[in-house]
Parts: C-alpha cells; sequence; structure tokens
C-alpha cells in the first residue's frame, strides 16, 4: 500500500472493508518512521513498537464489532506541548526534557477512548514559539496520516503551508486546551493538520467536546449539540461570498508569486458559482487593521507567555539550577534551561507589562485586539469567508538573524487568531522552485462547516486525486 | 508636637468552601504536607483553573454584610511574582474589577462610634506554605493551602488608634462567622491581616508608611501598631529619616524590621487572566445570594433583646460568639423558654468553659440536650437543683442527659394514685377551710395546696398537686 498522501477518510474505508488490519497500517508506518525519521527528524519521541501495536490491536477489536469512529486506528502524531500521560511531553524545551506528565491533555483521553493510534510526538519550536514548520512535517513526510498540533498566531495554518497540507485552527474554544502547556492563553488552540479539510472535518467531529476543565471551552453548538464538520463537504460554493482584500495583496511584504497563486484561487472560486467580494476591506484596510495586528500580537502574547512561563522556576518539575538563594536558582535554571527567542519573548512580555508600559503597550494592544474583531464583525456582514495568503512569501531558506521581519511573516494568519475566528490553510498553487504556496480562509466564529467547505471545493478541483 | 496616628487595614479572610478556588482539592484546614494538592493547584503545564461559584457567592454575601457595591461584571487579574510558594509565580487575584467596592462598617470604642470605609473586597487564591527550620540548606514546600479561596478587605485609611484597629477586626471576624463566610481562626491563618500607618502632625499631609505584613492575632495587631506609633514618633522626634518599606512583626520581641524598601517593591505586572471568563451576573442572582445570609448580630441583638425580654448585657454575651449564639437558637427549637434556656447557658455552660472543662467550639453534648435538659428543670420532669449535676455529667460520662437521668434516678416520678389518696386525706383532714374555699374564700387553697406538697415532698411535681386539689375542691 502507497502510504505518501493517504488520507483519513481512505483509510477509514479500508479498515472497516478489512483490506488492511489496523495492526498492518500501524507496522507499515513505524517501518516509515524507522526508515526516514532518523534523516528528517520530524518526530521527536516514538512510542514503543509494543505500545504502539497494542493499540492497533485494540482498535481492531473496536473495528470488528463495528464500534470504530472516525479515527479509530488511524496512525497519528501529537505535538510535544500537547501532554501525554507516561510518556516525555518536553514541549522542545531544556526545561521540560525529562518530564514526564501524570495526566493526559484532554484531546488525548479523547483520541486513546477510539484507540486513535498514537506513533509519537513531533518536533517543534520550544514551548510553540518560533517560525519552523511544525507538526506538518511529520504528515508531510508521511509519517503519520494527520497530526495534532497548536496554534497561537498561525503556526497550524503555516505549517500546512509549508508542507503542502490542509491545517484548520479551529475558533479559539472549541477544542479543549486542558492538557495543552500554555503559550498565550487567550489565543493557544489545538488543531489538526491532515491531508484534505474533509479530513480535518473528520478530526474537528473527534476532538471538539464540552469540557468543564477548560472555562473557555464551549465545545458544541449554542443548541447545545455537537456539531458535525463534514455536513458541508462536497457541497460547492455556489453563492457563497468571498472576500478578496486586493488592497491587503499589495501589501508590501506579499510576494507576486503568492499574491497570483491567491488570485488564481479567487477566480477558480469564482467558476465555481461563488460571488467575490472586493470592497468589504476597504475600510479595514485604510485602517491598516493588519498592519497593527501583528505588533498588537507580539505585545499580548509575548506577556502572556512571560507570566505563563514563570511557573517554570525549577522548584516543582524541570530543569534545576544551582544557586546560594532562591532567585540565584531560578535565574540558573530558567538561564540554561530556556532557549534565546523564548527569552527573548519572555523579556518583551515583562517589558509591555511593567508599571511604565502597561498603558503604552499592553492596553493600547487590548484596544486594537477589540477593533479587530469588531472590524471583522463588521466584513462578516456582507461575507462568508475572506480569503487571504497564509504566507506572505516563500522563501527556501530561513533568516532566524532578524526577529522583527520573522514577526511580519504572520501578518496573513495573526488576525483571525487574534480575533478568535476559524481559518484553515490550503495549498493553491507552487512557486516556480516548486514549493507549496498556502491560502487561508477565514469564517465567521464558530462557522468551521463553512470554512472547511470552501477549503474541500478547492481542493477537489485543484488535487482531484486525494 | 502631637503626632495622628493613620492607619488602613488589608485583611485576608479564607472562605469555607469545601474545595479550593480553582480546583476540587479539599480546603479543609491541615492534613499530611501536600495531601491536598493535584497538578492544578501545584502548576503542572497543561492545568488550567475552573472556578468554584461558591467562593464568589461568599464574596458576594461579604460585600452585602459590609454595605458594598456588587459589581455585576467581574474579572480575573494575574499579579505575577517568583516565591516557591507560588507555584504557578503568579497569583489570581482582581486589581482592576474587584467583585465588591464602596462599603463601609461601624465600629464602637470608648471613644465613641466610628465609621470605617470599605474600598474594596476582592477574590485571590492563597499561596503554599514554606517550612524553613527543618534544614540550613533547604525549605520545604507545602502546598495544601495553594489554592484555597481568600478574600482582601482593604479599607480606607480610616483608623487613629490601635483600638479602633482591633474593634475593626474583631468586628468584621464576628460578622464572617455570622454570615458563615469565614470560619475567622486568626490561630490557624483563615484570618490574617497587613496594617498600612503612617504619622504626621495633625493637619499636615500624610507621613511615610509602613506595612506590616501577615498579623495573625489581635494582640498582634495591637502591639504591632502601638510599635510603630513608638518608632515613627521617635524618628520624627528626633529627626530621622522613615522610609517607604514592608515590615514583619515578631511576637518574641513585641518590635517590627524592615523586610524590603519601596526601591525593591515588586512590580508585579499584573494583566488580565485569560483563562478565566469575566463573570456577569444578574441582579436577580446577587438578590438571591443576599437574601440567603444568615441573620447577623445586630438583627439577633434585637430579637433577644426586644421579642424574648433578654437584658442587653446577657445578649451582648450571648452574641459575642457565633457558636454560643447557634446554641442558645438551636437549643430554644427544644424548648422556647428563652430566659431560662439563657440563664442556664451563660452561668452553669459557661462556667464549665471557663474552668477549661469543655471547648465552646468542641462541645460533648449538642445543643438539642442542652435544650432537652432545661425543658426537662423548668417543666419539673427533674427538679431545677439537679441540673447542674446532671450537666457535670454529660460532660465527664459524654452521655445524653436521659441516659445521666436513667443513670443517676433524676426523674420526677410521679404516681397518680399517690397524688389521689393524699389529697382525699387532706380533704378529709380539713374540712373547715374546704368549706371556706368553697364559700369563695380562694386564699385557703394556698393552705391546702401546702398541706399536700408537704405529705407529697419529691413523689410528685406542684403542678400535678395542684391540677388534682383543684379538680377535687370543685367536684
Amino acid at each position: 500500500m502507497e502510504l505518501m498522501n493517504q488520507t483519513v477518510k481512505n483509510l477509514r474505508q479500508s479498515l472497516d472493508r478489512r483490506e488492511i488490519s489496523a495492526r498492518e497500517l500501524a507496522l507499515e508506518y513505524l517501518d516509515l518512521i524507522g526508515e526516514l525519521n532518523p534523516a528528517l527528524q520530524a518526530l521527536a519521541g516514538v512510542y514503543d513498537e509494543g505500545e504502539v501495536l497494542a493499540c492497533a490491536e485494540n482498535a481492531q477489536k473496536l473495528i470488528d464489532k463495528g464500534n470504530a469512529s472516525a479515527l479509530t486506528g488511524i496512525p497519528a502524531a501529537i505535538s510535544d506541548n500537547i501532554l501525554t500521560s507516561g510518556r516525555a511531553t518536553s514541549c522542545a524545551s531544556k526545561m521540560l526534557e525529562n518530564f514526564i506528565p501524570p495526566f493526559d491533555a484532554d484531546v488525548i483521553e479523547t483520541l486513546k477512548e477510539t484507540e486513535c493510534v498514537i506513533l509519537g510526538k513531533t518536533v517543534m519550536d520550544e514551548f510553540g514559539i518560533g517560525h519552523s514548520p511544525k507538526s506538518g512535517a511529520a504528515v508531510g513526510a508521511g509519517l503519520a496520516v494527520f497530526a495534532l498540533g497548536t496554534d497561537t498566531g498561525g503556526a497550524l495554518g503555516q505549517s500546512a503551508a509549508f508542507n503542502g497540507l490542509t491545517g484548520l485552527r479551529p475558533t479559539y474554544g472549541r477544542v479543549s486546551r486542558f492538557g495543552l502547556a500554555s503559550f498565550a492563553s487567550s489565543l493557544d488552540q489545538i488543531g489538526p493538520i491532515a491531508q484534505t479539510a474533509e479530513d480535518c472535518a473528520m478530526i474537528l467531529n473527534v476532538i471538539s467536546n464540552p469540557d468543564k476543565r477548560d472555562a473557555v471551552c464551549f465545545g458544541r453548538n449554542n443548541r447545545g449539540q455537537a456539531e458535525d464538520f463534514t455536513a458541508k463537504i462536497g457541497a460547492g460554493v455556489k453563492g457563497l461570498k468571498i472576500a478578496v482584500p486586493e488592497q491587503f495583496l499589495n501589501h508590501q511584504t506579499i510576494s507576486e508569486q503568492t499574491k497570483n497563486a491567491v488570485l488564481d484561487a479567487a477566480k477558480e472560486f469564482e467558476n465555481q458559482g461563488a460571488v467575490l467580494i472586493n470592497s468589504a476591506f476597504e475600510r479595514a484596510s485604510k485602517t491598516e487593521m493588519f498592519d497593527y495586528a501583528v505588533p498588537a500580537y507580539y505585545i499580548i502574547s509575548s506577556a502572556e507567555a512571560s507570566s505563563n512561563l514563570s511557573r517554570y522556576d525549577g522548584v516543582n518539575y524541570g530543569l534545576r539550577g544551582v544557586g546560594e538563594t532562591y532567585y540565584e536558582q531560578i535565574a540558573d535554571s530558567r538561564g540554561r534551561g530556556f532557549g534565546d527567542e523564548v527569552k527573548r519573548r519572555i523579556l518583551f512580555g515583562n517589558f509591555v507589562l511593567s508599571d511604565n508600559n502597561y498603558n503604552n503597550y499592553f492596553k493600547k494592544a487590548l484596544a486594537l485586539r477589540q477593533k479587530i474583531k469588531a472590524e471583522y464583525d463588521e466584513i462578516f456582514k456582507t461575507v462568508d469567508i475572506i480569503l487571504t495568503p497564509t504566507l506572505p512569501k516563500i522563501s527556501e531558506t530561513f533568516d532566524y538573524s532578524d526577529p522583527a521581519s520573522m514577526y511580519h511573516t504572520d501578518i496573513c494568519t495573526i488576525p483571525p487568531a487574534l480575533a478568535g475566528l476559524p481559518s484553515a490553510s490550503t495549498t493553491c498553487g507552487y512557486t516556480t522552485c516548486g514549493l507549496p504556496i498556502g491560502m487561508t480562509l477565514t469564517g465567521k466564529k464558530s462557522d468551521e462547516q463553512t470554512v472547511l467547505q470552501v477549503a474541500d471545493c478547492f481542493e477537489r478541483i485543484f488535487n482531484p486525486d486525494l | 508636637m502631637k503626632l495622628i496616628p493613620t492607619i488602613g487595614l488589608e485583611i485576608h479572610a479564607e472562605l469555607m468552601t469545601n474545595s479550593k478556588v480553582f480546583c476540587s482539592c479539599s480546603a479543609a484546614y491541615g492534613g499530611g504536607p501536600n495531601s491536598r494538592c493535584c497538578p492544578g493547584c501545584s502548576a503542572f503545564p497543561g492545568t488550567l483553573p475552573a472556578l468554584n461559584k461558591k467562593a464568589v457567592e461568599l464574596i458576594i454575601k461579604a460585600g452585602a454584610v459590609m454595605n458594598c457595591e456588587i459589581s455585576r461584571f467581574t474579572r480575573w487579574d494575574r499579579k505575577n511574582y517568583f516565591y516557591p510558594d507560588l507555584p504557578r509565580a503568579y497569583q489570581i487575584s482582581q486589581l482592576f474589577r474587584p467583585v465588591c467596592k464602596n462599603g463601609y462598617v461601624d465600629i464602637e470604642t470608648p471613644q465613641g462610634k466610628t465609621r470605617i470605609k470599605i474600598t474594596q473586597i476582592h477574590l485571590e487564591e492563597d499561596a503554599g506554605k514554606l517550612i524553613h527550620d527543618r534544614s540550613p540548606k533547604y525549605s520545604l514546600a507545602d502546598y495544601n493551602r495553594s489554592g484555597m479561596a481568600l478574600i482582601e478587605i482593604v479599607t480606607a485609611p480610616d483608623f487613629h488608634s490601635a483600638e479602633e484597629a482591633c474593634a475593626f477586626v474583631e468586628k468584621i471576624r464576628n460578622m464572617l462567622r455570622y454570615a458563615d463566610i469565614c470560619d475567622g481562626r486568626m490561630e490557624q491563618g483563615s484570618l490574617r491581616c497587613d496594617v498600612n500607618i503612617s504619622l504626621a502632625p495633625e493637619g499636615a499631609p500624610l507621613g511615610v508608611r509602613a506595612e506590616i505584613k501577615n498579623l495573625n492575632s489581635i494582640r498582634s495587631i495591637s502591639r504591632a501598631i502601638e510599635y510603630e506609633i513608638y518608632r515613627h514618633t521617635q524618628a520624627i522626634n528626633n529627626n530621622q529619616p522613615l522610609y517607604q518599606q514592608t515590615r514583619r512583626f515578631s511576637d518574641a520581641t513585641g518590635e517590627t524590621e524592615a523586610l524590603r524598601d519601596k526601591e525593591n517593591a515588586h512590580d508585579y505586572r499584573y494583566l488580565p487572566d485569560p483563562n478565566i471568563p469575566p463573570i456577569v451576573l444578574a441582579e436577580s442572582e446577587i438578590e438571591a445570594i443576599i437574601a440567603a445570609i444568615p441573620e447577623m448580630p445586630e438583627k439577633r441583638f434585637a430579637r433577644y433583646t426586644e421579642e424574648m425580654g433578654i437584658t442587653k448585657s446577657d445578649a451582648e454575651i450571648l452574641l459575642e460568639s457565633k457558636t454560643l449564639s447557634d446554641l442558645f437558637e438551636n437549643a430554644l427549637k427544644e424548648y422556647d423558654n428563652p430566659k431560662s434556656m439563657c440563664a442556664f447557658i451563660l452561668t452553669e455552660l459557661l462556667r464549665r468553659v471557663n474552668l477549661g472543662e469543655i471547648e465552646l467550639e468542641n462541645l460533648p453534648f449538642s445543643a438539642s440536650d442542652i435544650g432537652r435538659l432545661v425543658k426537662y428543670g423548668y417543666t419539673d420532669k427533674i427538679s431545677r437543683g439537679d441540673m447542674k449535676e446532671i450537666l457535670r455529667g454529660m460532660i465527664e460520662k459524654n452521655k445524653t442527659p436521659e441516659e445521666i437521668c436513667d443513670d443517676g434516678g433524676y426523674w420526677i416520678k410521679e404516681d397518680l394514685s399517690l397524688v389521689e389518696s393524699v389529697i382525699d386525706e387532706v380533704i378529709k383532714n380539713n374540712p373547715n377551710p374546704v368549706a371556706q374555699y368553697k364559700n369563695g374564700e380562694q386564699k385557703v387553697f394556698g393552705f391546702l395546696m401546702g398541706q399536700a406538697s408537704k405529705a407529697l415532698k419529691g413523689k410528685a411535681t406542684p403542678v400535678a398537686i395542684k391540677e388534682m386539689l383543684e379538680s377535687k375542691l370543685k367536684g
């Protein structure tokens, strides 16, 4: 069986029709991991074969009894900032190098109940703070059928775009954050990266549940019912109003290639019967909403990170430094435990929250965030979906030397994250050297169905084989 | 030069919730080290706070009894600082939108009545406890207290003496106990007080302020304030500089010492806590919570003195302690005779307490036991003179009044046929008085009653004798 580019949907059918057993499938993936991961290093921790196969056997029992759900027996990878009971969860930080959590994250509990086969933990930036391709790498390389990653300012979409995949950042509060090691609590959200929008919908069906342990988690729709996010898959885009913010596409940071790929996609949506609306963004462009979103995001997320990461003082768990006094000891623990980018954000966060700067920076960023939310409310009065690039340009190399310009690569994904809106990234073209270009579809609050519907429509045309 | 002290208080009161404020761990006092904590209150990665609604209910009650405005919109903030007793390195508290503000409480001292303004009352979580005396090399951390629900009551700088401050703390403690908000056990740390104090000549701007942290008895509050008044006065009179400082009071020396100066003060880098959604309360919800507040001491005082006819001084003694007042009220459910009940409780029961035989907070019998004992005494089931003896038996043998009366033969046995035959005899032997009575001379009844009582001493109650005699004379 060719495993590269296998979808959850196809494998579900193969498993349910007994074309392949859960054990065979798991073994295939373990083999691939054994072969490719040493070079790729996409997985930071691979589970023992015995453990993986035991889970696959349990999955098979559910399948044989006819009790399989969408993810039963499907091999998956999990971002290493999502806690897995009894399994190392390092958040890619030296600080938590040897941390073995005593409990599972809510999403892990759910995956275990349905006997989804977890193969291992993916590499990531320390505590999810940074700009390298993350959970998507394992899926892109075919080491897992899908991955659960985390998103604060667009990581899921960006990771999907880098790897030619589909990533969904659900509405803030849709998926429980219980067991996710916090980076910026008002932005953190768990979501899927997979081959298709339809797969993302199937995965979201499983992982979005109400959870009292996360006070912001709603899980259900406003009638208290579970939603079927696959409901509009295959429905096309006829009659849907899609905003294409042309002024924004002319923004200095956005490359010609990216702009053209997105405009081509827009044209395709028009061919499929969607109504393109260019005027919806006029006001937002005039107020430079996107330009202000980036600094607002970095102020808010760094402030929250500085507070969230304070618990790593080496007293209760994690790396313990040495020192004559408590303060010397924690300075040593944190000095050695955190990497440079994390330290930079902590310092920045402390700066914007300090007595003299709170009003000038943090308070203004909160006000900007409210303005951005209001701006979206206004735009969504006349449109169903907003189409933007996922990354302003696709580079073949990363330049880490200038953090501020790195931060601006988030210009497309930060505004919906700040507003807590659902967005999906899917591939809309390729650069001249063959790297995938991603586009992001942003929907109204809690309207993942339409977001996935539009992404799915494009995928069926762009990549009919999947 | 006359210097006037200006004092403000911050009182921390632990709420009487069953579980902690942001997790489901037990909020009971004590327990083995770290036996009452979970990944949540020891700040493991991935854990999130889940608000205990009961804590919100209790702070609303506190605000209501202290005449505060109750905010319908309330929010949580993080106060960031590193200390090993604070596992998250931030305390969830309320800086910007506290639940209660702008209240007042009236106090009375020998100098007269004063109204103390309450600036705000907010909800927050307690920190853990550090144990430093096991080793010179390390300290131990116990997180049982970490995450317990606290309210902080912040007053305006309205006090000018230790006496006023102490009267206020006592009053607050009593109010919190009556409203079932906090058990007020200062020795266990469930009520603690910070004192802000400065001295200045009358009419002059306020002087340099010192903050004395964590005073855990009324006596230390008083001693710390007196010491600070002395220290500030000395410094001002000798032209020595004073610094804005946080200080600690030592019970052993009776003095305070500096912990840190203003230059080293924390910058707490407050930010709204994104993990706990703001609470929006409906007016009707707030009203329902306030309506459920138990009766406060002032109301009980009025009821005791006006409806029950108890003297003001007795009522004050009963109300000094909620436990005693509750005991009294519950005992009345057995026997509704407030004056007799009050008399017995204040003399006999409190005597046992004062002798140290029993503790009010930990009585070996119930209020209902006391109620029944008093009922038996005042309805002549037992001799009133024996009540003291029976109470002692209840304490020593840990038995009910019925068991003690059974064992000791305290019951007055009434043999009605004996009463009848004795009264028949009295009537037969006293024809003249009987005839006088029947002719309307009521006063001879006492003579006949005396004759019968003498013959029936200890064998029948006066009520039984009187009833029998009356019916015989009418018949």
